[in-house]
């Protein structure tokens, strides 16, 4: 079941000590501004987005494959939570919040991708350069392409794990899942994703 | 036994060449991405581009406990999707007919539309979110149904809406020259020049949305005209409802452009009601106006989409103080053609008659569901809604009287003064 676009905050709970440790790390080291409380919504989003921004967006270009739309969506995502930092309880799970809500987003824009999919253009050209860069780009491609035939719910989880690098526990709270949830999502979207890649090689030989 | 011990399938080590491969390929795919330095002052610019909705009163201090289902309820709403099925409706002094849910008639556009006013959507922010809310403005002038489209689409564009919350979605500037041909399933618009975006960077989700107020502009205007058209007109031989005329909408008469660059208009628009790319907002009052004048009794109706509950919540204030509120049940929804309530997701309608407002004063009338992140009810104390919504419909409404509408998950509003 979706969360709404704006996530209660009651349904966001402080990140766990694993997460605390992780966000402290991410983006390089900056992320340790979001342990401070701000008092302010201004300030709140201002120090959020110093720490925040760029892994953000990242996660939310791979969950649509988009970058710019991506923007707009964890743009969303800030302007939903200054709306609402006057009745956050606890300031730490800002950053939860955002993670949720840019989820949430990217699943409604994919929502929306259905009917704008015809009239898109075509993604950014295959990155040229030393032979190397072209196998990595292919590699990439084939797995990127395999990680879009499974579920979008399997998707989900596989990024949050696999690049947001979160515990089940993380993304069981971004997802609104249960541990257990999380746990068989991973699984099978693995097994899932192993299947895919097996079939794409077997097709290129 | 929770829910967590029932899967125990083995955690995929991180080692596993699969993850490791995929871990690989996510940083990579991640690092290639270079996120744009002034998102900051891009933010900053929708935050101060987007002032929060001005409610009529804010009777913050009384929470009461609400049921924590409505909240789950929301997402069942937001999600659901419907089969598209084939219903029946009637036609205001027309005809009955049949179309599919696609094809809906706002049965209000026709049948409560004031005399001399045309049906104008204008666009507002509601959760993040822009959506389309629905005026009626007087006009004058001449009274074809192809004039009277033009000059909806116009004020459309141009006007500013009745609803100082609401927001125009196109860019101020002289009005365009709009021409309009209304046709028995078809609405020729033409608009010269371009209408640009109000916002710098629209996205394609505004556009998508002032495309879509357009349409919906466009389609109730041509119902409400064709009312008093003369016989043989094209407008009024229509085996289509009016709300399901499709709109084809050039620009400068081309119509290999986009709209605000971003929203393509080489096609036929039609109204989009799937319940995730329907653009309008989620509750409105139809009656009363805004600034009406009203002795002794408050008759007012509206429609609003059922969050799982088949209800919303009314609340009448006068002079900044609530003097009566209470859940109000949805009927007559708008995929069942009026026969049955509205099941979670869909539109219904509702109405109160007979409320007092016998005492001079400035009134507020506000219609709202609760935010999904109010506390659950206690049983105790909540107060539960009409216990006997009919049909096959969700049941009786969970919302207790008393939630803060400046946190509701959607609302509309209406001033009037008696006295």
């Amino acid at each position: 079941m979706d969360l709404p676009l704006g996530t209660p905050w009651a349904q966001v709970r402080a990140p766990s000590p694993r997460t605390a440790r992780k966000e402290a790390g991410l983006d390089g080291g900056r992320g340790s501004s979001s342990r401070a409380v701000p008092g302010s919504a201004d300030e709140a989003v201002g120090m959020l987005y110093a720490a925040h921004w760029h892994q953000l967006v990242r996660l939310a270009t791979l969950l649509t494959r988009d970058a710019s739309v991506a923007e707009e969506l964890v743009q969303e995502a800030f302007v939903s939570l200054h709306r609402r930092w006057s009745s956050l309880a606890d300031p730490a799970a800002a950053h939860g919040y955002l993670r949720t809500t840019v989820v949430n987003n990217a699943r409604s824009a994919l929502r929306h991708r259905g009917v704008e999919e015809r009239y898109r253009q075509p993604g950014p050209p295959e990155p040229a350069g030393p032979e190397e860069r072209a196998v990595q780009s292919t590699e990439d491609a084939r797995v990127m392409t395999a990680l879009r035939t499974l579920s979008r719910r399997q998707q989900e989880v596989l990024v949050l794990r696999y690049y947001a690098d979160l515990s089940e526990q993380d993304i069981a709270q971004t997802l609104g899942l249960t541990k257990g949830a999380v746990k068989s999502h991973a699984h099978r979207g693995l097994a899932a994703l192993r299947k895919a890649l097996e079939r794409a090689e077997a097709i290129g030989r | 036994m929770s829910r967590d011990d029932v899967v125990r399938l083995d955690d995929p080590p991180d080692d596993e060449p699969t993850a490791s491969l995929l871990r690989e390929v996510l940083r990579r795919q991640a690092d290639a991405v270079q996120p744009s330095p002034d998102g900051l002052r891009r933010i900053r610019a929708e935050i101060a581009h987007r002032p929060r909705r001005v409610l009529p009163m804010r009777g913050r201090g009384h929470l009461t406990p609400l049921v924590a289902a409505a909240a789950a309820a929301v997402v069942v709403a937001a999600g659901a999707t419907f089969a598209v099925r084939t219903v029946t409706h009637r036609v205001p002094s027309t005809v009955s007919v049949t179309t599919t849910s696609d094809q809906l008639v706002d049965q209000h556009e026709v049948a409560e539309a004031p005399a001399a006013s045309l049906p104008v959507y204008v666009a507002a922010r509601e959760n993040g979110e822009v959506v389309l809310f629905r005026e009626f403005r007087r006009v004058g002038g001449p009274t074809g149904v192809d004039d009277r489209v033009a000059q909806a689409v116009e004020l459309a564009i141009t006007g500013t809406p009745q609803d100082p919350g609401r927001a125009q979605l196109f860019a101020p500037g002289p009005a365009p020259r709009v021409t309009a041909r209304v046709t028995a399933g078809r609405i020729d618009l033409d608009i010269s020049p371009a209408p640009l975006a109000r916002s710098p960077e629209p996205t394609w989700e505004e556009a998508r949305v002032a495309a879509q107020q357009l349409v919906w502009t466009a389609t109730a205007t041509a119902a409400v005209a064709a009312q008093s058209a003369p016989p043989g007109s094209p407008a009024v031989e229509s085996s289509v409802p009016p709300g399901g005329r499709r709109v084809r909408i050039t620009l400068g008469e081309r119509s290999d452009v986009a709209l605000f660059g971003r929203y393509p208009l080489d096609r036929d628009l039609r109204r989009e009601v799937d319940p995730s790319l329907d653009p309008r907002a989620k509750a409105w009052i139809i009656d009363p106006a805004e600034n009406a004048r009203l002795h002794g009794q408050l008759d007012a109706d509206g429609d609003a989409v059922a969050i799982g509950t088949a209800s919303v919540l009314v609340r009448l204030s006068r002079d900044g103080v609530v003097v009566r509120e209470e859940p109000v049940p949805l009927v007559a929804s708008e995929v069942s053609g009026g026969r049955r309530p509205p099941l979670a997701g869909q539109r219904g309608t509702w109405r109160i008659q007979g409320w007092d407002v016998s005492r001079p004063g400035r009134y507020a009338l506000v219609v709202y569901a609760p935010a999904a992140d109010a506390p659950p009810a206690e049983p105790a104390t909540a107060t539960l809604g009409p216990s006997t919504v009919s049909g096959p419909g969700p049941g009786p409404a969970p919302y207790a009287a008393g939630a803060d509408p400046a946190d509701a998950l959607w609302w509309d509003a209406r001033s009037f003064t008696v006295g």
